[in-house]
């Protein structure tokens, strides 16, 4: 199998061999289905560390290859977000050293959450992302003017405030007010139960 | 998302963790955000949370607008649905991600079939998503607590209702009249043909738009506008007048007379969420408490200057902070915990015959030039209550303000004049 990625170095590729043999009862797809599962939280984790979103793909895309190559790793019943996120951040790392160097940006202080924090973090189930995709269509259009043009059209908010002849502050807020209103919608709608 | 529902914080870090989010805070704002975080540790879940649901929406969205397109194009129904990863995936990587795709597409397609069916149910709208609705002359609609709609104008200008919300849409030869009778909405109104300009009938004011974007809502007995571009004329139907609100201004109007208030924020808009927890009212000017809105205002203290003024001609009848003020070159030195506060002050004008230029005046908060040249019958004339509000940072224990007269002071007429101060905290 071709694969891009580094081995990555130290405590990860010298699991016990306790580990590994239990490990090897775990089927693959179940790794696969775990990584979807905590997408988004490793998303944001890695984004928290390198602050750029499109270096956070390029991170969570080796950082998933790693672990669907490496899934022999994982112990079962072990905190698989805790996992991720150790091969997540050592990639990043990685990134950090080498772009950042280039883009003259290793003095800017860096800003790292509790693993705790995380860990409290509940991923999109697909229950979650019925609700949340429901949510957004209930939405007035201008907020999903607003999200289609920062998350399908993957535009700046400076542009988005341009065209829409906000503040860039007010649109920020504007945001804020957006994600409050989903977040509340989600759990109303899952406080309910199916419909 | 985060399972748990939190507070959300005051809207100067709602917006340092927004800046966070898109990767664009600066270096002073960085020592600010990791300063905020220093001090409020359950202020990482917010950003946390932001984080997440920012990596959610990339995820979201972008099958929703995939969605939108096949429900315009029913054609395109046919096509198979495009298994696109559900990360975007930046040109310079191209070659190296097909390889590394290769690597693991394969469980995470089939798991991946299964989310996209299971997010792609239909909507319970039955219009299209994404299509305002047309209205006539005469439509009325009524929305539930939790649905929202787009309203097409027959002029091409759009409202955004929000959830509760009802109005009534009517257009005769003066122009296009709306009702708004429950709820919020944002509206975003082309230019009006000249002496037709379009008027809004909310429960407690009347609004003449000339072309603007504002949000106005009613609720708990009180309509409110915040415009975003252009100007708004605003007039109370409880008799107290009315002003023109101009982009980055709010105005509040109740049932009851003496309710009309003009507010101005250093900084940010008022939308989001209240300004924090009420710590400390003050009457200027008076020497006994009394509430007011709601309100429990203290008698005048912490001052140092100035005298009182008591407004025998200018008091409103129900506005009990109305009956005098702190008038003349004063200071206000008021003992606070360290902290960030929303501070508030009420402005009145006195004189029965306000002239726009005469009183102008400024207001140093912290020993900075907050607010210049304030001209209180200009921005509201008389009656009205005009409403400053600045995010202010108290760090050693003081909050300090003075008010000085932009011009020699020859009379009190010109005389910087304050009817109450309202402290709020909003981080410790």
């Amino acid at each position: 199998m071709i694969t891009m990625v580094r081995d990555l170095p130290g405590e990860l590729m010298t699991r016990t061999s306790d580990a590994a043999d239990n490990a090897s009862s775990q089927s693959r797809d179940a790794v696969v289905i775990l990584l979807l599962q905590h997408k988004s939280m490793l998303q944001a984790f890695v984004f928290s560390l390198i602050e750029d979103w499109v270096l956070t793909e390029d991170v969570l895309q080796e950082t998933a290859v790693y672990i669907c190559n490496h899934w022999q790793d994982f112990t079962p019943g072990s905190n698989f977000a805790a996992w991720a996120r150790a091969v997540a951040r050592l990639r990043c790392h990685e990134v950090l050293n080498a772009e950042l160097r280039q883009r003259a940006l290793q003095d800017k202080v860096r800003i790292e959450f509790r693993d705790a924090v995380w860990d409290e973090h509940v991923d999109l189930n697909a229950e979650r992302k019925g609700a949340l995709v429901d949510c957004v269509d209930r939405l007035p259009e201008r907020s999903k003017t607003i999200l289609l043009n920062r998350y399908h059209q993957d535009r700046s908010w400076e542009s988005i405030a341009d065209e829409l002849e906000m503040r860039l502050e007010l649109l920020y807020l504007t945001m804020s007010r957006i994600r409050h209103k989903l977040r509340d919608c989600v759990e109303r709608k899952l406080a309910r139960g199916p419909a | 998302m985060s399972a748990s529902i939190q507070d959300e914080p005051d809207q100067a870090f709602c917006i340092l963790a927004e800046r966070f989010a898109a990767g664009t805070l600066a270096g002073s704002e960085r020592e600010e955000f990791r300063r905020r975080l220093r001090q409020q540790p359950d202020l990482e879940r917010y950003v946390t949370g932001i984080l997440s649901r920012d990596a959610a929406l990339r995820e979201i969205i972008p099958i929703i607008a995939k969605r939108r397109e096949q429900t315009v194009d029913p054609s395109a129904r046919a096509r198979p649905l495009n298994l696109r990863l559900p990360l975007a995936q930046p040109l310079r990587a191209a070659g190296r991600r097909a390889l590394a795709v290769a690597a693991w597409a394969g469980p995470l397609a089939a798991a991946l079939v299964m989310a996209i069916i299971l997010v792609g149910r239909p909507a319970s709208r039955p219009s299209a998503p994404g299509e305002p609705l047309a209205v006539v002359s005469g439509t009325t609609l009524r929305l539930g607590e939790h649905e929202a709609r787009s309203v097409a104008c027959p002029d091409g200008s759009r409202l955004d209702l929000e959830g509760g919300a009802e109005m009534a849409f009517t257009e005769d030869g003066q122009g296009m009249h709306i009702a708004l009778r429950a709820g919020a909405m944002v509206a975003d109104i082309r230019p009006q043909p000249a002496g037709r300009p379009l008027r809004i009938a909310a429960p407690q004011a009347d609004l003449v738009v000339i072309g603007t974007s504002f949000r106005v809502a009613t609720d708990q007995g009180r309509t409110r506008l915040e415009v975003t571009h252009g100007s708004v004329r605003f007039t109370s139907r409880s008799g107290d007048g009315g002003f023109l609100v101009a982009a980055g201004e709010y105005a509040t109007a109740g049932s009851a007379p003496s309710s009309l208030v003009k507010g101005l924020i250093h900084g940010v808009m008022p939308h989001g969420p209240p300004l924090g927890q009420l710590v400390l009212a003050i009457a200027c000017g008076l020497g006994t408490s009394v509430d007011y809105d709601g309100v429990h205002y203290e008698a005048d203290r912490d001052f140092a200057g100035g005298r009182v003024v008591p407004w025998l001609e200018a008091r409103l009848p129900d506005n009990p902070l109305t009956a005098a003020g702190r008038c003349g070159t004063f200071r206000y030195a008021i003992p606070l915990a360290n902290g960030r506060y929303a501070v508030t002050l009420r402005l009145h004008e006195p004189d029965p015959h306000p002239a726009p230029g005469r009183r102008v005046f400024s207001i140093d908060v912290q020993g900075e030039r907050w607010w210049q040249r304030l001209d209180i019958a200009a921005a509201v004339g008389r009656g009205p209550l005009l409403d400053l509000t600045s995010v202010v940072e108290v760090s050693q224990g003081t909050l300090d303000l003075r008010c000085f007269a932009e011009h020699a002071l020859r009379s009190d007429d010109a005389s910087p004049v304050i009817a109450a101060i309202v402290i709020r905290l909003v981080a410790p």
